[in-house]
């Protein structure tokens, strides 16, 4: 697990919208953004000025929040088969293939958790590599926090079989920890409101528990938000 | 859980030697297929901790083919991932198919060179160790490097949190670059060592 501090960051919604936005001196710069259905223009040619970045500068310039704007404090990054449970900080892991990432939040609180699942199914020696045993430690550590259980989602991204002309069956192992995890997730009564799984292109993701917003980055390069 | 550290000098030695061993074989059949003189790095042996796996292999999109290596008994006895960064994808692809874009005859023509590689490899280091490691048919993707190795990283997961490493460079003089990277089974990797003492 690797944590940093260097720039300060905002995840802002507008509409639709919603992007991560970093600053310094008062000056932001978007880090990504979903603004294609809403300003028809892709992050590489953003316009200097944009909804999103007005919103921002009254921000910094009065530091009047708004449901708009949501603050992040730090940022994380977890290995396979770790997890991280934080409030309001940015959590990445990349490189997703047949691992599921599992984000669990707090509808009501900037509490949240995500893990990057390497197996389906739980163990005995408690290690958080397993489906079972990552969200249940994810939802003690939350609670712990302030989290109440029923105020708490999940999104997922992940269970990819990368390989096209596959020969073992060994390395199906995607769709296993998708069908392990989201039955963990009923058995906790956890609902799952946005996924991206399955499919055969890897993933990287970030996830703001300042708001649940889970940024997914595919190996070709698409955004989705969720 | 066995350490790098508890091994000596001369078992790491041993150890580079049979990854030397192999892969110069490795590096002779691509000299061959291509036609240019091939050059290969010293091997370097890890053991890693399999959460900092997609640290280490990364985002980057790569062509990517993953062999199992089965002993007669047809038991899995670990895994060699082959990848070729993009750019060396292409050349070989110019190479052999005559154009550098990657199509489904690309993919074929690449996957036949990690055939050769994975095979030459297994010959040269079975025949050192006087056992038989037969290769599985390749699995090829084009993805980022991290997610291709992530079930092979899952296999051995369930009864460690290590991985052994043993990762070699091939390259010619002109930024042609092919990474080969075996990851034995703990069960291999001891035989190794057994079959490596002996020999000392």
């Amino acid at each position: 697990m690797n944590k940093k501090n260097k720039e300060k960051l905002l995840m802002v919604k507008h509409g639709d919208t919603r992007a991560i936005v970093s600053y310094s001196d008062k000056k932001p710069k978007i880090i990504s953004c979903s603004g294609k259905n809403n300003c028809g223009i892709s992050k590489k040619n953003c316009p200097k000025h944009c909804k999103i970045i007005s919103i921002v500068e009254e921000f910094l310039s009065n530091g009047e929040k708004s449901n708009s704007i949501h603050e992040i404090f730090g940022e994380v990054m977890i290995g396979i088969g770790e997890y991280y449970v934080g409030k309001r900080t940015l959590i990445k892991t990349i490189g997703l293939g047949s691992c599921v990432a599992v984000a669990l939040y707090d509808q009501k609180k900037p509490i949240g958790g995500l893990a990057h699942i390497m197996l389906p199914g739980a163990s005995e020696n408690g290690k958080a590599k397993y489906a079972g045993v990552a969200i249940e430690k994810m939802l003690e550590d939350m609670r712990r926090m302030g989290a109440k259980k029923n105020r708490i989602v999940a999104k997922l991204a992940g269970g990819a079989q990368v390989f096209k002309h596959i020969t073992l069956d060994v390395l199906k192992i995607g769709e296993r920890n998708i069908i392990s995890v989201e039955e963990n997730l009923k058995k906790e009564g956890i609902e799952i409101i946005g996924k991206d799984t399955g499919g055969s292109v890897g993933r990287s993701v970030f996830f703001s528990t300042a708001d649940g917003s889970l940024l997914v980055r595919t190996s070709p390069g698409d955004e989705r938000w969720l | 859980m066995l350490e790098l550290d508890d091994l000596d000098d001369l078992e790491l030695d041993a150890l580079k030697e049979l990854a030397n061993i192999g892969t110069a074989h490795a590096a002779n059949s691509l000299s061959k297929l291509v036609g240019e003189y091939i050059d290969m790095d010293v091997p370097v042996v890890n053991i890693i901790k399999i959460s900092k796996i997609n640290e280490k292999f990364g985002e980057e999109i790569v062509a990517g083919m993953l062999t199992s290596l089965q002993d007669l008994d047809g038991k899995h006895s670990g895994y060699l991932y082959i990848i070729f960064p993009l750019d060396s994808a292409k050349r070989l692809t110019k190479l052999l198919c005559g154009s550098d874009k990657i199509d489904d005859m690309a993919i074929s023509a690449l996957m036949e060179v990690g055939n050769i590689l994975s095979s030459s490899f297994c010959d040269a280091s079975a025949e050192l160790l006087d056992i038989i490691i037969l290769p599985s048919p390749p699995n090829f993707a084009m993805d980022m490097a991290s997610a291709m190795v992530e079930a092979v990283a899952s296999v051995f997961a369930e009864k460690s949190d290590y991985l052994i490493l043993f990762e070699t460079k091939l390259r010619d003089e002109n930024d042609l670059n092919v990474y080969m990277v075996l990851i034995p089974d703990v069960k291999l990797f001891e035989y190794i060592l057994k079959m490596l003492r002996g020999l000392g």
